[in-house]
């Protein structure tokens, strides 16, 4: 009896260890997938960490929740959680961080409780800040216009339209407005600031920096994304990524199309 | 014609880049969504859960 009762308090224990790492890594799922992580990578940080713990994961990775179930070695123990996605938006800072932290768990770096701390704590990092992606944004996009064979004036246009469309929807997503809307009105903008060329009849190339306007609201990442899961495996994630994005670069065209309507330029 | 509609819109927006200029910033609080206290790492034992869609079970 009395043997019974310690095994059954170890189980006991063994139960609340394996629901404490349940949560902690489906959250850890949660977040990943809402920072723009691809399944893969999510899915080998998972199993890194619960392998260093002693558990086997079994992950599930849906296109607005992630669900993982964990086991004991032995199989006889188990925890499962469903956690909605934390949506960040595209985070590589947050997401090197993560990866970098199931690293120290696994490697034996930190403990289960560290690891905690620090997961808590790069989950409330800040974006960078917006100015200097405005900038940035802006001169890569002035420089898009170059590589694609845009004079110095294109490149300047390009520059003034990137900063002017960009600030417009870093504003309207700051307000809440609706994403589609917000990637057509950008464009919209964009289009019709990159026509300059041909409104004021200035530059070589004035169809390259009319081109060249909108490429910053391209989703890239989602696309690139999306493949990787479609290779991996995850058809379902790769289906909303893939959607997601499409949906975005149809408002985008959208707004190009309204762009080139209310300059009267000729489509083809 | 063509140069007074882009002058136009172009003025619509520097509008409202002036208007959003002398507007009260409002700042994004950080969400305060997580399992873990920052501090100490321990678990949040009463957290709520938060779903997007919270608004329509308030209602219900």
């Amino acid at each position: 009896m009395m043997r019974m009762s310690s095994r059954t308090c170890s189980l006991e224990g063994r139960q609340l260890q394996m629901t404490e790492a349940c949560l902690f890594l489906s959250e850890y799922a949660a977040l990943m997938l809402g920072c723009g992580a691809t399944c893969i990578r999510i899915e080998k940080n998972v199993r890194r960490m619960a392998r260093a713990m002693g558990m086997r994961p079994v992950l599930v990775i849906m296109p607005s929740s992630v669900e993982l179930t964990l086991w004991d070695r032995e199989h006889r123990l188990s925890s499962c959680n469903t956690e909605p996605i934390h949506r960040k938006g595209i985070r590589f800072d947050m997401n090197t961080r993560l990866s970098s932290l199931s690293w120290e768990l696994a490697d034996g770096k930190v403990t289960f409780d560290e690891a905690r701390r620090r997961f808590a704590v790069i989950s409330r990092l800040k974006p960078a800040n917006k100015w200097l992606i405005l900038i940035l944004a802006s001169l890569a996009n002035a420089s898009f216009c170059r590589l694609f064979g845009g004079d110095l004036v294109s490149m300047g246009i390009v520059l003034a339209a990137t900063l002017a469309g960009f600030r417009l929807r870093q504003i309207m997503l700051e307000d809440g407005i609706d994403i589609r809307l917000v990637f057509a009105i950008s464009a919209f903008v964009s289009s019709v600031i990159g026509s300059a060329g041909y409104v004021f009849g200035i530059g070589e190339t004035p169809d390259v920096a009319l081109g060249t306007s909108i490429l910053y609201l391209i989703p890239g990442i989602p696309y690139l994304n999306s493949m990787s899961d479609l290779l991996d495996g995850h058809y379902l994630s790769f289906l909303s990524r893939f959607m997601d994005a499409a949906v975005l670069t149809a408002c985008l065209s959208a707004g190009l199309c309204g762009g080139l309507l209310a300059m009267s330029i000729k489509w083809f | 014609m063509q140069i007074l509609v882009w002058i136009f819109i172009v003025a619509c927006v520097l509008a409202a880049f002036v208007y959003r200029c002398f507007e009260k910033t409002h700042e994004e609080p950080v969400q305060n969504r997580h399992f873990f206290d920052a501090e100490t790492g321990q678990r949040i034992r009463e957290r709520p859960y938060i779903f997007d869609d919270e608004d329509e079970f308030e209602d219900m």
